[in-house]
């Protein structure tokens, strides 16, 4: 458990300066798969809406986990530095 | 992955420790220790088990208290953040709302995969856009953020006050909700209850501030998740006899589509749809003669209660007659305000779908416009929301900001994949022990839903034959799921532990929205106009009186009741989206924008989308007397209001920035 502390002038007397940087590529690929993946799933239940099991498994339970992984690959390549602070 | 040992171990212990909970607690359910008694012991020993943490992490120091001392690691960080996010509402709300409203909705509003969707895929936008950013800035709250980088201190105030009020209304809903579990757990008064919970949550966050908190959420996010699995596990056992609840589910759907067309062209459905729809009808024109029709009915009422006592009828059956609202309703807008509730409970009985979607949907319909509506809003309001952005502030690097969304996301996406599957197995319970049942041989579990002081189900023979359709049925969504132990037959410890993840989602939401309301407060609007150059203890005092304050005054306006919880906490998200997504994005990524820009684009999404809210609310179109067809846009629902503030918040940022330069020049 972490102990107790007391308090201190611990705020960054100056802080860093927020820059403008432009958006990462692979940010800006990763917003272009997240609205591809949305859309052509959304596209694809509507075009079959009869087909309850092709929205359970795609939809409801393969495209969270399809989020996750571009989440994961989107945020692979840092786009700013470690060393901020 | 640098992981330091310690906290692993706190979760490891608190992991051990629920499961051995639950096995304890099975173990007294078999021997026959009243129901009350185990519930209550999940409530309990979660709420000091919140508290005795917060205690431990005490702390006075600045650093620590608004951002966690900058050093949590990205899992416990990505776990804290999904314990965060997680609401009551999302948590026992969804598997309701997919067994309700279907997967691709009734051709008018959206369906159940629209919140799965949006509420999922907000998270990559947060990881792509913002985290690392945020992290980058060594800001406290987003309005200090937005403050800077603008150079501003009017963006920062309005800022804070934008933040406040998404949050504010996200907190009341939570509240809400714990109350709810905290009632149903304990058997005590929803009003009690509501305070009982708020003394765990007080003790969290008003004692160890942000430091406090991350610990406490990154125990709830373990009890949240272990809940909903082993439930799932649970349930699948019962039903298919093998763990795996998604291939439980996907077993379950042949039956219950087939079922769910040997409904629709039952008969007796039919009939009872005529006789649902006839009643709307006879609404309909009651509403728009509300004077004329009170005196009618009353008169009506009068002579069937004469004759009643004439008769010598029991009791019961003259305070039945009574209880019609023309009888005892004095004012006449409360009355017409019943029968308009009334009314939207018929609609849906006959609107929603039996399986899980109406049938002969085809082309496009105004439903598909509000499914993308809703799914553009919770995705960027998922990313804008305070007390989720300021989780980015709580690592040690940018890197690990990022990293912490994406271990986020795979805690949310495991809790949701299990809730898809538990409406599947519901629905199977309800389409073929339900429907078709006579009326005196319910279902145990149907009686039991019913008779609960937290009623989840009710039924109403409309065509008087004595035997439960499916619109016959109305299911409480909001909080069906607890009903979930009771119709499968497994113990009710399951039952607990569920409520103790509903309350581990609930509290943890409120402990991060207090935090992010009460430093608002203190830090961006009363320290940066008043007290510029205050010492930093007195900020962290300060900070926590606000959060008693903001505490207590959100729990008075929850015992008011809200009507919807899912409403508000879906119009919170449009709001966070209008408000901050707009100035967040042209603010990081766009030079040119400047504080002129910042302040037009939040006013303006903030406007837009709070006007098309509340012209759209059913209180406010009866006493201007509008219909929905003057206000609605495009036919959108009032929660996609973020859809129109978004891109008028973006416009107005990029306008307003060129503009002052121009003239600047």
């Amino acid at each position: 458990m972490p102990q107790p502390s007391t308090a201190s002038e611990s705020e960054a007397p100056h802080p860093p300066a927020i820059e403008v940087t432009a958006l990462p590529r692979r940010a800006l690929w990763g917003v272009v798969g997240l609205v591809a993946l949305t859309v052509g799933s959304l596209g694809l239940a509507w075009l079959f809406p009869d087909v309850t099991l092709l929205h359970f498994l795609w939809v409801a339970q393969a495209v969270p986990v399809l989020y996750l992984l571009l989440a994961w690959w989107g945020t692979q390549s840092a786009p700013v530095t470690d060393d901020a602070s | 992955m640098r992981l330091s040992t310690w906290p692993w171990r706190l979760l490891l212990l608190s992991f051990a420790g629920l499961l051995l909970l639950t096995l304890l607690l099975l173990l007294a359910d078999f021997a026959g220790v009243p129901k009350g008694v185990v519930n209550g012991f999940f409530l309990v020993v979660s709420i000091i088990g919140y508290a005795v943490i917060g205690m431990f992490c005490r702390t006075a120091n600045p650093d620590e208290y608004f951002v966690a001392g900058r050093r949590i690691s990205a899992p416990l960080n990505g776990m804290a953040t999904a314990a965060d996010w997680i609401s009551a509402a999302s948590f026992i709300g969804l598997t309701g709302l997919l067994l309700s409203d279907g997967f691709v909705g009734d051709g008018q509003h959206p369906g159940g995969l629209s919140y799965l969707l949006g509420w999922t895929g907000g998270f990559c936008l947060l990881g792509f856009l913002f985290a690392a950013k945020l992290n980058q800035s060594q800001a406290i709250t987003i309005p200090d953020f937005l403050g800077r980088r603008f150079d501003s201190a009017a963006v920062r105030w309005l800022a804070a006050w934008g933040a406040i009020l998404c949050s504010s209304i996200y907190l009341v809903a939570q509240i809400y909700g714990i109350g709810l579990v905290a009632s149903m757990l304990s058997g005590l008064t929803f009003e009690l209850g509501v305070f009982l919970a708020l003394g765990g949550v007080l003790l969290c966050s008003f004692l160890g501030g942000m430091r406090a908190v991350t610990w406490t959420q990154g125990v709830q996010c373990v009890v949240i998740v272990v809940s909903m699995v082993v439930l799932g596990i649970a349930v699948s056992f019962k039903t298919q006899g093998h763990p795996f609840v998604t291939v439980a589910a996907v077993q379950s759907l042949p039956e219950i589509q087939a079922r769910a067309k040997q409904i629709e062209t039952d008969p007796a459905e039919l009939a009872t749809r005529d006789a649902i729809s006839q009643r709307m009808s006879n609404l309909d024109v009651k509403i728009a003669e509300p004077v004329y029709a009170r005196e009618v009915e009353r008169q009506t009422i009068a002579r069937q209660v004469a004759r009643a006592k004439a008769d010598n009828a029991p009791l019961r059956d003259i305070q039945k007659l009574e209880a019609n609202p023309a009888w005892r309703e004095t004012s006449v807008d409360r009355l017409v305000g019943i029968w308009q509730a009334e009314r939207e409970v018929l609609g849906q009985a006959i609107h929603r779908p039996v399986g899980f979607q109406v049938p002969y949907l085809q082309g496009w319909n105004p439903g598909w416009n509000n499914s993308l509506a809703l799914i553009f809003c919770l995705m960027l309001g998922t990313a804008a929301l305070p007390h989720i952005l300021v989780r980015s502030y709580t690592t040690a690097t940018p890197a690990e900001a990022q990293r912490s969304v994406v271990w986020a996301l795979a805690f949310i996406v495991v809790v949701y994949l299990c809730a898809s599957s538990l409406a599947v197995l519901l629905k199977s319970y309800v389409l073929t022990e339900l429907v078709g049942a006579h009326l005196d041989q319910l279902p145990d579990w149907a009686d039991r839903l019913k008779l609960r002081k937290l009623a989840l189900l009710s039924i109403q023979d409309h065509n008087q034959d004595g035997i439960v359709q499916f619109a016959d049925i109305r299911l409480f969504n909001d909080y069906l799921v607890l009903g979930l132990p009771e119709m499968t037959h497994i113990s009710s410890v399951f039952t607990g532990l569920l409520a103790a993840g509903a309350l581990a989602a609930a509290l943890s939401t409120a402990d991060g929205l207090l935090l992010t309301i009460s430093n608002a407060l203190a830090q961006d609007l009363y320290f940066q106009t008043a007290s510029p150059n205050a010492p930093p203890l007195r900020r962290v005092m300060l900070s926590k009186i606000l959060l008693l304050v903001v505490a207590l005054l959100a729990a008075w306006f929850a015992t008011n009741r809200p009507v919807s919880i899912l409403f508000w906490v879906t119009s919170a998200f449009s709001l966070a989206a209008a408000t901050f997504f707009p100035v967040l994005l042209l603010g990081i990524y766009w030079r040119g924008m400047n504080r002129v820009g910042a302040l037009m684009a939040m006013v303006s999404g903030l406007l837009i989308t709070l006007y098309y809210i509340a012209a759209n609310h059913p209180w406010l179109q009866i006493h201007l007397q509008l219909q929905p067809s003057d206000t609605l846009w495009l036919g959108l629902d009032p929660v996609c209001a973020g859809v129109f503030g978004v891109p008028v918040g973006l416009l107005f940022g990029y306008l307003g920035s060129k503009l002052s330069k121009t003239l600047k020049n």
